[in-house]
């Protein structure tokens, strides 16, 4: 532990389920992202990962022995590739080749033994003081494609994971001292000379993370068939009881729309401050939480948004694993729209914060991140491909969260939610990709919800709707000549036209941008009442007349917000004579009168 | 003119040049609201607190450039009031340490003071400004690692609530030789400045400024409860909502004079315990 080195030998059973005989095997070896300052993940010198920090200390992992029975007694490692392909500097993408072929529906057992030191902690790996997580530890297999091609990338700043499906049987020694963490079912224990082994088992999951600590407080509840096994810093109890009240409900009510959880415990960790960054994280069977520990006291709901989000990738990476390097809206995108589904069903309007009479909700958080990056760049496209970390979390965080939001709003909420669980019914424990998932939103919610989706992600989609122009006038009296009935010509007027207690009211509205979605518009008269009228959306721009007893006041697109996409909310209205806003100046001079006096003296 | 009357005048005084100054900061601000065109909503303003935020969070968004422009101005202006509001506060202090004198005199005096109280502001802007770098300072040195949240956490909030006591401490001091400064009645000195705020701290005083902090504490509560529109009975009230937190602001103004009358007291004993 002071060393802050695993040494670990284990055994992969490796079947060959393409159609390909397999001349080759790929691993990523991702600690090797933190071996030294010239890898692929560390080199920019502009800190473009998620953390933005650079580290002090390396780490590494070494293979020092891949062996199998096929090959006799052969050190497979020692013909491995130096380096990631065409990069030097880079050892997080390594192929080793085989002496003969892997043929399809063939299995062999590779003996493997390796070193793992981790560096302190940085991107959600590493130790801090006596805290370790071990995070993308071993030598991880690239995903088998089906045609024989393994899915292999280096390990970018901006990038997760992709693995295939395996069992795992893990054993695990630390003092024993330390309460060890991790993704599966503890199974036994035994203690020997002071070292605890622990045995771990998770069945059918895509990677496998730990942590151990001599500081960890346990919390063991079940919820439902699952034992949620909290483990967090002692002063984090009221956190820790925070995130498992948020489990209580958000667990259940994932299972109900996304499918039942498929493993016997979560456990969930909140690591010490020292090792915050590797909080927020998810891994099969097990989640990592964080924040600040006055933060409840604070309006904040942040603990337990982070607890939901990580929960809700049990789903949308752990069940659905598709390819985080390539698609990553895939996971985040939709973890981050279901996190805004389950936030507002536990806390409502004040998702994200509610105090000093304002509630602010995750939905609108989303939105606003969403509107920044809107058009910056395409939201499908790979991790790497993205400038930098903050617009991959705008757009594949924040602006695929609004899509959904935004279909969710505009085709029905129940629409969706059935689309979604026909999706992750479809998909569970495979590998969906941005194509299986449009097809399963068309099934669900039609063409045009399809093509919305397709714009939206891949063509930079984007829509805002405003309000041009707004004129109201009483109808004019009618004036001029007239024929009624005879074939003279008179200037009287039809008489019910004579004098007018009509007004006649016009709003010009456009839409900007290549979205089409259908929307309401809100009519607002002098009398307090409101007209609306629902518009399907496809015209660029048009007219909106109207005639009644009472003066146009206002007009306001999308008054319910069903578009969160839209990109300015402030053009949607439009009034005939603007409200002046006195409580903001009223408040603004109170503001300054009383921070004067305390700044006057 | 009796102390009452001067003390009145004074209080008016003060309360006139913070509505200006007041305005003078905030309009900027308020015109930046206005522009982002929330007069265009039937709800008018209110369209920023419906529920979830994001007209809220909209008008961050789409204002930022603006109301970032407006900071730098917004400082140099606060600058500027904080020094031309040197006079009514002198105003104050001279209101209830002469015992003769109309209010020609009283603002005469006042600006008579306004050179030196400038020079003290300074210092003691030179001394708040060291005691919150060095606050941030250490609340910005990382962790050690191994250390706990806790640890960390309570470092910053200790270093943080260290430099506010600090702060009030200067404040509190500067306040005192202000009134030394106007009493004139002996030479300044550190000797008598640690006697006056012994005489201080053994008076009413303390009481006094924590009363004071409270009440300018619920009055921030109040304007934002009504500027959130959670107090929905003043919303079409404005004007008279107006009229309200300006009465509660003249009163802590009147605080502020009971203030300056309790460290003139303190001076007063002070003075006296060394004549005996």
């Amino acid at each position: 532990m002071q060393q802050h080195t695993l040494r670990s030998k284990g055994v992969i059973h490796f079947t060959n389920q393409s159609t390909r005989p397999l001349n080759e095997l790929w691993f990523h070896l991702y600690l090797n992202a933190f071996k030294n300052n010239r890898s692929l993940f560390l080199r920019n010198p502009f800190a473009l990962g998620r953390s933005g920090q650079t580290l002090q200390e390396y780490g590494y992992i070494k293979v020092d022995r891949l062996q199998s029975a096929k090959y006799g007694s052969e050190n497979l490692w020692l013909k491995s590739s130096p380096h990631s392909p065409g990069d030097p500097d880079d050892a997080t993408d390594i192929s080793v080749p085989l002496p003969a072929p892997i043929l399809p529906g063939e299995s062999v057992d590779l003996n493997i033994e390796f070193t793992s030191h981790l560096p302190p902690v940085l991107e959600r790996t590493g130790y801090a003081g006596s805290f370790h997580f071990a995070g993308q530890w071993y030598p991880k297999l690239a995903k088998l494609e089906p045609n024989g091609h393994f899915a292999h990338f280096a390990f970018h700043p901006h990038s997760e994971f992709y693995a295939d499906f395996g069992d795992y049987d893990v054993r695990i020694s630390a003092p024993s001292s330390f309460t060890i963490g991790s993704s599966g079912n503890r199974m036994e224990e035994k203690t020997q000379k002071g070292i605890r082994t622990t045995r771990f088992v998770l069945r059918q999951a895509h990677d496998f993370a730990f942590t151990a600590w001599d500081g960890f407080q346990v919390l063991s509840e079940k919820i439902g068939p699952v034992t949620v096994r909290l483990l967090f810093p002692s002063w984090h109890q009221a956190n820790a009881l925070r995130s498992l009240a948020a489990l209580r409900f958000a667990l259940p009510y994932a299972n109900e729309l996304y499918g039942p959880y498929p493993y016997e415990t979560l456990t969930v960790v909140h690591p010490p401050e020292a090792g915050a960054d590797t909080g927020g994280m998810e891994y099969p069977g097990m989640i990592t939480t964080g924040g600040l520990w006055f933060e409840p006291y604070l309006g904040s709901h942040a603990i337990e948004a982070v607890t939901v989000h990580e929960l809700l990738h049990q789903w949308f990476y752990g069940l659905l694993a598709s390819n985080e390097s390539e698609t990553p809206f895939l996971d985040e995108g939709l973890t981050s729209y279901a996190e805004t589904g389950v936030m507002e069903a536990l806390f409502g309007a004040g998702s994200a914060f509610s105090g000093v009479g304002l509630d602010v909700s995750v939905a609108a958080l989303h939105r606003t991140n969403a509107a920044f990056y809107a058009g910056d760049e395409n939201i499908g496209q790979p991790a790497r491909q993205f400038t930098g970390f903050q617009a991959l979390g705008g757009l594949v965080y924040s602006r695929a969260a609004t899509i959904l939001l935004t279909l969710e709003r505009t085709w029905g909420k129940a629409k969706l939610a059935a689309a979604l669980r026909s999706y992750t019914a479809r998909f569970r424990f495979g590998h969906p990709t941005p194509a299986d998932f449009i097809a399963s939103i068309e099934q669900g919610l039609g063409a045009n919800a399809g093509q919305f989706l397709r714009t939206a992600l891949f063509e930079r989609g984007f829509i805002d709707l405003k309000v041009e122009s707004i004129a109201s006038r009483r109808k004019p009296i009618a004036q001029g000549f007239w024929t009624e009935g005879a074939p003279q010509v008179s200037s009287q007027p039809p008489a019910t036209d004579r004098e007018s207690k009509q007004w006649l009211g016009r709003a010009v509205v456009v839409r900007r941008g290549n979205l089409k979605l259908p929307f309401d518009v809100a009519l607002h008269l002098k009398n307090g009442k409101t007209e609306r009228r629902h518009l399907d959306g496809s015209a660029d721009s048009l007219v909106i007349d109207y005639q009644g007893a009472s003066e146009l006041s206002s007009v306001e697109i999308d008054p319910d917000l069903k578009i969160p996409l839209d990109q300015d909310l402030f053009n949607n209205a439009r009034a005939v004579a603007p409200k002046p806003a006195r409580r903001a100046l009223d408040l603004l001079l109170t503001f300054a009168q009383l921070l004067g006096l305390g700044v006057l003296p | 003119m009796t102390r009452a009357a001067r003390s009145a005048v004074a209080v008016f005084g003060f309360w006139i040049l913070s509505l200006v100054a007041g305005l003078l900061l905030s309009l900027p601000w308020f015109s930046g609201i206005e522009a982002q065109g929330v007069g265009g909503f039937a709800d008018g303003e209110l369209v920023l607190m419906r529920q979830g935020g994001a007209y809220l969070l909209e008008m961050l968004r789409l204002g930022s450039a603006q109301f970032q422009s407006l900071l730098l101005p917004t400082l140099a202006l606060g600058l500027v009031t904080t020094f031309i509001g040197l006079i009514p506060i002198a105003g104050l202090i001279v209101a209830v340490v002469s015992e003769t004198g109309g209010s020609r005199s009283m603002f005469s005096r006042a600006c008579g003071h306004w050179f030196e109280f400038s020079v003290l502001r300074m210092i003691t802007f030179l001394i708040q400004g060291a005691v919150v770098l060095t606050a941030w300072l250490l609340a910005q040195r990382p962790a050690p690692l191994g250390w706990d949240i806790r640890q960390a956490n309570g470092l910053s909030l200790a270093v943080f609530a260290v430099a506010g006591c600090l702060l009030a401490v200067v404040g509190c001091l500067q306040d005192l030789v202000r009134v030394l400064l106007v009493e004139r009645s002996g030479a300044l000195s550190i000797p008598r400045l640690i006697r006056a705020g012994w005489h201080m701290v053994r008076t009413e005083s303390l009481k006094l400024l924590a009363i004071w902090s409270a009440l300018a504490g619920a009055a921030l509560l109040i304007a934002g409860l009504i500027g959130a529109g959670s107090l929905a009975w003043v919303r079409d009230h404005t004007f008279a909502t107006w009229c309200v937190q300006q009465l509660l602001f003249v009163g802590l103004i009147l605080l502020k004079l009971l203030w300056f009358s309790s460290l003139a007291a303190a001076v007063a004993r002070e003075r006296y315990t060394r004549s005996v």
